[in-house]
């Protein structure tokens, strides 16, 4: 009967044996030939993406060619003044390397002690760890100006104010990366250290052959956090930071800016360098840090 | 070599609660113990305390001659399978078997050697080079598994290894399990809280309840002498028909019914309160080869399922359904499975010859086998004597 009369729910097998639907009539349903939520996403990327390859081009156009009226948007020319001028009027290069030091002490610094910090809290049963935890998330909510002048006064005692120093040592460890890697090794079987240490594993040993390896999206999204927030942080060393020499490079970008006003391609091209590596930084962890936040969305 | 003996192990939790109460058992050398129970019942508690991954709050475990009660589990030379088989997802199939003897500094050759030894009796020569998210289910057991293996220990401790499993690979597997152990004759305890597993994979079952050995038997006497109303009702699938009775004239009367007592029973003269306790497989459909000198039952079929060679009819008793903690405890499930909640009769099941099965609404005549009726104390669950079809009853009657 229904070989005769076929209902659409049937199949039949083609000459090519592949299965297809068979009804007396196939509707064909008009499809974009591109997801509609790209229709929504590609402006929203465009704004986004707009500024920075306007700074990207800006940063290679004379000054001439930035005054213009009405405004260039694609320069007809490209130049390298505002670079040339920005290394021979500034110590950029020594801010650059700055921020590096701080950013990547601070993000090794938080990768390491946070997962030791996290691990104990996640699976270490000790006294007053509950209370220690509740102590420690409680500062995550604690708004950073009140804790400026008690910092001030620890670093200037440590004598480390005007040095690099002062912007590492508060950024070692944070509350929020100890909090994220904890929830991390919860989320981590137990049976999977467990194995481990009937295996012959130490605690020390599971930690870095077992857990750490699997916390790899963790640890980028730590990683990439921490780099931000330090190469981008401008009011502490503001209050830390005096002299130039010590300048990191949004404090330099700043002050670079103040004084170079007349000079908008030099401080574009200011702006790429400080923003270059951010960039880079988020592009090297997007694929662990995109799978650490989608993974943390499915597993609630 | 590769004995267990626990002497009257406890475990205590924070807050007073008690998983693991007293135990004392003995799992001989070579032997396949397995300990079963309902959840929540201290089996896997028990299990991980032999494996050195809980404390013992009392008593003492010993492995092969040794003490290891204070022993940290990677001394205790045991190996370990867990329920979610807890490979290591970052490391290779041949990565994860090694990984224990590289712990250990054994030799390269040596573990090359182990390696492969495994791969080949497990099958997994061709996936050694996979990560555990690679494989199938089946195939991660067989890693697992081969971990343990390569370890070459005193004990494995298996907790639920084939829960994971769909129902048939974990018939093939358990099939597997128990040749693997008969061919390398290394002591196991083996968690699970299917009884069909326990018996048949189990030299020796222990059955737990609140965190006591309720009975510690090979399958077929347990089956066949269950202690008490727990290991009755928990053991034997599908469960045992169980309802309160009386004693009375020679007869066990219940909801109606009347079932003689043979003579020979010792409790044919007896007058006094009882449970009895009937197996599906005691009942025969009247008129179908069934001995007419049994004891009839005239119900009305409920429920008939078809088995093939064997048919189940669920049929009501006017009684209300044993309600007795041992009875709940082994039908943990008991509160979920009801689904027509205003129907509190109790309910027999039946295993008939599929051949002449009756349908839903038929009355039918069923002949018990009064030799197998089990008997229990209904104040403390006990049983009293044993059926007189049991092989070794005569003794426990006279007992």
């Amino acid at each position: 009967m229904s070989a005769a009369n076929p209902s659409s729910s049937d199949v039949v097998l083609d000459p090519g044996s592949r299965l297809v639907p068979a009804g007396p009539v196939q509707r064909r349903r008009w499809r974009l030939p591109f997801d509609p939520w790209h229709l929504a996403l590609a402006p929203a990327t465009f704004l986004l993406a707009a500024p920075l390859v306007w700074m990207l081009l800006a940063s290679f156009m004379t000054n001439e060619q930035l005054y213009k009226f009405p405004p260039t948007i694609i320069p007809g020319s490209l130049h390298l003044d505002g670079y040339r001028y920005l290394l021979e009027n500034s110590d950029v290069g020594r801010w650059f390397v700055n921020s590096l030091i701080v950013s990547s002490v601070c993000v090794v610094a938080n990768v390491v002690f946070c997962s030791m910090a996290g691990y104990a809290f996640a699976r270490m049963r000790f006294r007053g760890s509950n209370f220690m935890l509740t102590v420690m998330l409680v500062t995550l909510i604690i708004p950073f100006q009140l804790t400026l002048i008690p910092t001030f006064i620890i670093m200037q005692k440590l004598g480390l104010i005007d040095t690099l120093g002062a912007l590492i040592v508060p950024s070692l460890v944070t509350p929020f990366g100890v909090f994220l890697l904890r929830q991390f090794f919860l989320s981590l079987p137990p049976e999977l250290e467990e194995a481990a240490y009937i295996d012959g594993c130490s605690r020390w040993k599971i930690l870095w052959t077992i857990v750490l390896p699997l916390a790899r999206p963790a640890l980028a999204t730590v990683a990439v956090i921490t780099f931000l927030l330090t190469w981008n942080d401008v009011s502490w060393p503001a209050i830390a930071i005096s002299s130039d020499t010590a300048n990191t490079l949004p404090l330099g970008v700043a002050s670079f800016r103040s004084r170079s006003q007349e000079n908008p391609s030099a401080i574009m091209a200011v702006n790429v360098i400080a923003t270059l590596p951010v960039l880079l930084a988020f592009l090297a962890a997007q694929k662990t840090f995109v799978r650490s936040i989608a993974s943390g969305a499915v597993k609630g | 070599m590769g004995a267990i003996h626990l002497n009257g192990v406890s475990k205590v939790y924070e807050g007073g609660v008690t998983a693991v109460d007293d135990v004392s058992l003995e799992v001989r050398d070579g032997e396949f113990m397995v300990l079963v129970g309902p959840s929540g019942c201290g089996k896997s508690t028990l299990l991980r305390m032999i494996a050195g991954l809980e404390r013992v709050s009392a008593g003492e475990i010993v492995i092969g001659e040794r003490d290891v009660t204070h022993v940290a589990p990677p001394d205790r030379d045991i190996a370990m399978v867990f329920q979610n088989y807890a490979l290591y997802p970052h490391k290779s199939v041949r990565e994860n078997l090694a990984f224990g003897l590289r712990q250990r500094k054994v030799d390269k050759a040596t573990i090359d050697a182990r390696v492969a030894d495994a791969a080949r009796m497990l099958g997994l020569q061709e996936m050694l080079q996979r990560k555990p998210a690679q494989l199938s289910g089946g195939q991660r057991q067989r890693v697992a598994i081969g971990r343990a293996i390569v370890r070459e220990p005193s004990a494995f401790l298996l907790d639920e290894p084939l829960s994971n499993l769909d129902a048939k690979l974990r018939t093939t597997m358990r099939g597997e399990l128990a040749r693997l152990h008969a061919r390398l004759g290394i002591t196991t305890v083996y968690v699970t809280h299917d009884q069909v597993e326990a018996m048949t994979l189990g030299s020796r079952v222990a059955v737990l309840r609140g965190g006591i050995v309720q009975q510690c038997d090979t399958p077929q006497e347990l089956y066949r002498r269950p202690r008490n109303l727990f290991v009755a009702a928990f053991i034997g699938s599908p469960s045992m028909n169980l309802v309160e009775a009386r004693i009375e004239g020679g007869c066990v009367r219940f909801a109606g019914h009347a079932i003689a007592l043979p003579e020979r029973s010792p409790l044919h003269g007896a007058a006094r309160d009882v449970i009895v306790g009937i197996r599906p497989a005691a009942f025969a459909l009247d008129g179908h080869r069934a001995d007419e000198s049994l004891p009839l039952l005239q119900v009305t079929a409920d429920l008939v399922e078809h088995l093939g060679d064997e048919v189940h009819v669920t049929f009501a008793v006017e009684a209300r359904a044993v309600q007795g903690d041992a009875v709940l405890d082994a039908e943990e499930d008991v509160h979920d499975i009801r689904l027509l909640v205003e129907d509190a009769r109790a309910r027999f099941v039946a295993v008939l010859d599929g051949r002449a099965a009756p349908t839903v609404g038929e009355q039918v005549g069923l002949r018990v086998d009064n030799d197998q009726l089990y008997l229990f104390d209904p104040a403390s669950g006990e049983a009293i004597g044993a059926p007189l079809g049991s092989p070794s009853s005569g003794a426990v009657a006279a007992a």
